[in-house]
């Protein structure tokens, strides 16, 4: 290849990390490792779980909800393409077609609204983020199709502050400063006064003085931004599923005991790719070469587990929620239903043995993907804190 | 690097240890994941990610591929996760910026990770973990279960849309 290429080859290899990154990595292993105390457990029983709080599910449906905004898209937001240039160039680049939008009705969720505003709706392929005065959709392995930004929606994005607004015949003139980094500078904007559509964007001074844009609108048929769930659009609340995880915190379901241990089943959760997980409190660790998948109505499933745990070496331990210290036992069955008739979950017995605790007739909470519904941010969504660190402290068993 | 100094060298596989592990690949991890994610703090989280991925499952690495094999395939793995989860709505400013002569950085490096963004991600990812991370065309196809015919492809293919890139003109 050419020096050129070689030479930016050599660059790239050269790249370093911060010099404390590698300690900070070392750091939230060792708070990864902390280890928590087994406790032994078996038993068999009949155990009647809170199902008032989990209510029934699926709940119904957020297809409507998607719909609306499908059409609130169509209708304030029907772009087809975005062009804009570059002062000094004069190219013209075209970066933008909206296609048909679809999601995958079987897994489709609704997320909850998070602290930037959004709300999002999303499969496991195509993600829809809302936020008001500015939509985006977002397709893995394919270029981003963005819906246009609404003046607004511009404005909080860029972060724009010392905003002054003038009005100009039928635009809206808006100047504002934006900073991030280090980078700073001055903007002005242009937007048609009636339905907020971003017109113009201009630099006026620091990092992008130069930079000169402009928007032009097509036209769009409605038929060309359509959403079309499927029969029975099993849509899931996951904010209001969380918000029942939660209260399930604070239940205390009837303990089973026996040989002076007991154990807790604090709620079972299905999806709809067959996974399923029994929360358990009072179970210890258990080795991950021990794992066992729980028997769900005489089918014995494969392992499955999840990034609940503050992980300890070669350990599953429990997760802390509040004052509750909780083992997940999980496994894939290809279909899970709403209900268990009979459920045995597998828990420790000195460390390395198992006894089957046996409930009947358990209700399952339904939800399009465990893993979205636990960890949406790749932690579980009830630890706050720095991401990337260790997620939650081992627990301390049960009684 | 005194908390690393502190931690206690627990054995995790058998003549491997974690801290061992996280000293000889961070480095080697995170350029990888960088230029992935052109984004020093995701790359960041992702690496120490792979290292707790890597942690747990230390235990179970059965030495099928090399050390460095595997954790690329847990950093592939986390960075692909990553990449469909996240939220694509960098500011529309970054886009500009990216292709705006005046202020687009000069180094070599900068404009060839800049035209490697603009090939498919699967022609950029073998490029990268060829070129940069200097992994066999073997581990590559390893890291990312595909043939190796596949990896040989899209290396070629990256290769001249990356010399098309270096005809006079096309870049700055």
């Amino acid at each position: 290849m050419s020096s050129k290429l070689d030479n930016a080859l050599a660059d790239l290899r050269a790249e370093r990390p911060d010099p404390d990154a590698k300690a900070r990595a070392l750091l939230s292993l060792r708070a990864a490792r902390r280890r928590a105390p087994r406790l032994a457990w078996a038993a068999a029983a009949t155990i009647a779980v809170g199902a008032a709080t989990f209510g029934a599910w699926p709940r119904p449906s957020y297809a409507a909800e998607v719909r609306t905004l499908v059409e609130r898209l169509t209708n304030v937001a029907n772009l087809t393409m975005r062009h804009y240039r570059v002062s000094g160039t004069g190219a013209a680049h075209r970066s933008l077609v909206v296609e048909s939008l679809t999601l995958d009705d079987r897994t489709c969720d609704r997320y909850p609204e998070r602290a930037d505003g959004y709300v999002q709706y999303s499969d496991r392929n195509t993600t829809i983020d809302v936020l008001p005065g500015y939509a985006v959709r977002e397709e893995r392995r394919r270029p981003t199709h963005r819906v246009e930004p609404l003046a607004p929606g511009f404005l909080a994005h860029a972060n724009a502050t010392n905003v002054r607004k003038a009005r100009d015949g039928s635009t809206t003139i808006y100047t504002f400063d934006w900073e991030r980094g280090s980078d700073r500078g001055t903007l002005r904007l242009t937007a048609d006064a009636e339905s907020g559509r971003v017109l113009t964007v201009k630099g006026l001074s620091g990092k992008y003085a130069d930079l000169e844009c402009e928007w032009e609108y097509g036209t769009v048929t409605p038929s060309q931004v359509t959403f079309q769930p499927g029969k029975g659009f099993p849509l899931y609340d996951l904010t209001a599923q969380r918000r029942s995880f939660l209260a399930a915190m604070h239940a205390h379901p009837e303990p089973t005991a026996k040989d002076g241990r007991s154990v807790r089943l604090i709620g079972v959760y299905g999806d709809e790719s067959g996974r399923l997980i029994a929360l358990v409190e009072g179970a210890g660790a258990v080795r991950e070469e021990n794992r066992r998948a729980p028997t769900l109505d005489g089918k014995r499933g494969e392992p499955f587990a999840m990034a609940l745990n503050g992980w300890e070496n070669g350990f599953d331990v429990p997760f802390r929620v509040g004052e509750r210290s909780i083992l997940a036992v999980g496994g894939s069955f290809g279909k899970v239903g709403n209900r268990a008739k009979e459920l045995v979950v597998p828990v420790t017995f000195d460390g390395d043995n198992f006894g089957d605790a046996v409930f009947r007739d358990v209700p399952i909470v339904r939800t399009g993907d465990l893993v979205r519904l636990f960890t949406p941010e790749n932690r579980p969504f009830w630890v706050t804190g720095p991401s990337g660190g260790a997620t939650t402290s081992p627990g301390h068993g049960g009684h | 690097m005194d908390e690393a100094q502190a931690l206690p060298c627990e054995a995790i596989g058998p003549g491997i240890r974690i801290e061992n592990v996280v000293d000889e690949h961070y480095d080697d991890l995170y350029r990888f994941l960088r230029h992935l994610t052109r984004h020093r703090e995701t790359a960041e989280d992702l690496t120490q990610q792979t290292f707790l991925v890597a942690h747990l499952r230390l235990r179970s690495f059965r030495g099928d591929a090399s050390l460095r094999t595997w954790l690329h395939t847990l950093a592939f793995r986390e960075y692909t996760g990553w990449r469909r989860r996240r939220r694509l709505v960098a500011p529309l400013l970054d886009r500009f910026a990216a292709r705006d002569p005046g202020h687009q950085a000069v180094e070599d490096g900068e404009w060839l990770l800049a035209a490697l963004h603009r090939l498919k991600p699967a022609m950029r990812e073998a490029f990268l973990m060829h070129e940069v991370q200097e992994l066999t065309i073997d581990e590559i196809a390893t890291v990312l279960g595909t043939p190796v015919g596949t990896v040989k492809a899209r290396l070629h293919h990256a290769r001249a849309a990356l010399r098309r890139s270096l005809e006079p003109g096309d870049h700055p």
